[in-house]
């Protein structure tokens, strides 16, 4: 097959994985998932692993189970639950009426951080697009939210 | 802002592109120069990486491998571009990649289907 190059010029497309993208990162990817995988390596986007999920999926990146995701995450940024990242997902939370989960509150938070710190846009790979949207929506950050939106899975 | 040991490598820089990530450091945007240059690589490569591992994924499953109108939708729905909330996007992006290439590169192919969009409006107008 022909190698589609990467452009020079891209902004970057970064995806953030929800529980449900995990879980077909491990399995089996949907069509949508791989398109948006690909749209992030075709612009030097980045992935990027919530250490939430992690622990939700309770994922062992050094199981035998994790074998396919690894060979797909294997150079995935994992994001730590840092205090910082607390802080803002708890604003978040508040913001919201605490909507959705610890889970989905440190993801959404992830997303807008890794728009802040890369530039570009942030897609959250999620089964539950309701309450991540809810949650992007009460970011102070007008631009960081602007920049990030939801895949249904 | 210390320059981090490390084994030092020979690369060819475009001189502005030296001269900018200097400024940058001189800003405090950076650490050093090496930082940044570093950095930059490692998300290259990372880039790569990805697009190996999916190469793969695609050999593996090539029933649902996505297409490139398909990623150039999404490209449309991330970027927020007015054409993503037009519904005969999709049927236009499949028709255009028929007419280039369907290696174009999806950025490309949503150029110019915005621009076929635009010149059809105008003369529908």
């Amino acid at each position: 097959m022909t190698r589609r190059k990467k452009r020079q010029d891209s902004v970057p497309a970064h995806v953030v994985l929800d529980n449900e993208a995990l879980w077909q990162v491990a399995g089996r990817l949907s069509r949508s998932l791989r398109a948006e995988l690909r749209l992030a390596a075709l612009t030097t986007g980045q992935v990027v692993l919530p250490a939430s999920v992690m622990v939700e999926c309770i994922h062992d990146r050094a199981a035998p189970a994790a074998a396919r995701a690894n060979q797909i995450l294997r150079d995935a940024g994992t994001d730590a639950l840092t205090e910082a990242r607390a802080a803002e997902a708890v604003a978040l939370r508040v913001r919201s009426g605490e909507t959705g989960s610890v889970v989905d509150a440190h993801v959404a938070a992830a997303a807008l951080a890794v728009v802040r710190r890369f530039g570009g846009t942030a897609t959250v790979a999620t089964s539950d697009p309701a309450d991540i949207t809810r949650l992007l929506d009460c970011a102070g950050d007008g631009a960081a939210r602007g920049a990030t939106g939801v895949l249904a899975l | 802002m210390g320059e981090k040991p490390g084994r030092p490598v020979s690369a060819h820089l475009d001189p502005a592109l030296t001269e900018a990530a200097k400024a940058a450091v001189a800003m405090g945007l950076a650490d050093s120069v090496s930082a940044l240059t570093g950095e930059a690589l490692y998300r290259e490569l990372r880039a790569l990486a990805l697009g190996a591992a999916l190469d793969e994924y695609d050999e593996q499953y090539p029933e649902d491998r996505p297409s490139v109108a398909e990623i150039a939708h999404r490209l449309a729905v991330v970027r927020r571009r007015p054409v993503a909330e037009r519904p005969e996007l999709m049927t236009v992006l499949e028709s255009m990649a028929e007419v280039l290439s369907q290696d174009v590169h999806p950025e490309d192919l949503l150029f110019a289907t915005e621009g076929h969009l635009a010149l059809q409006d105008r003369t529908v107008a």
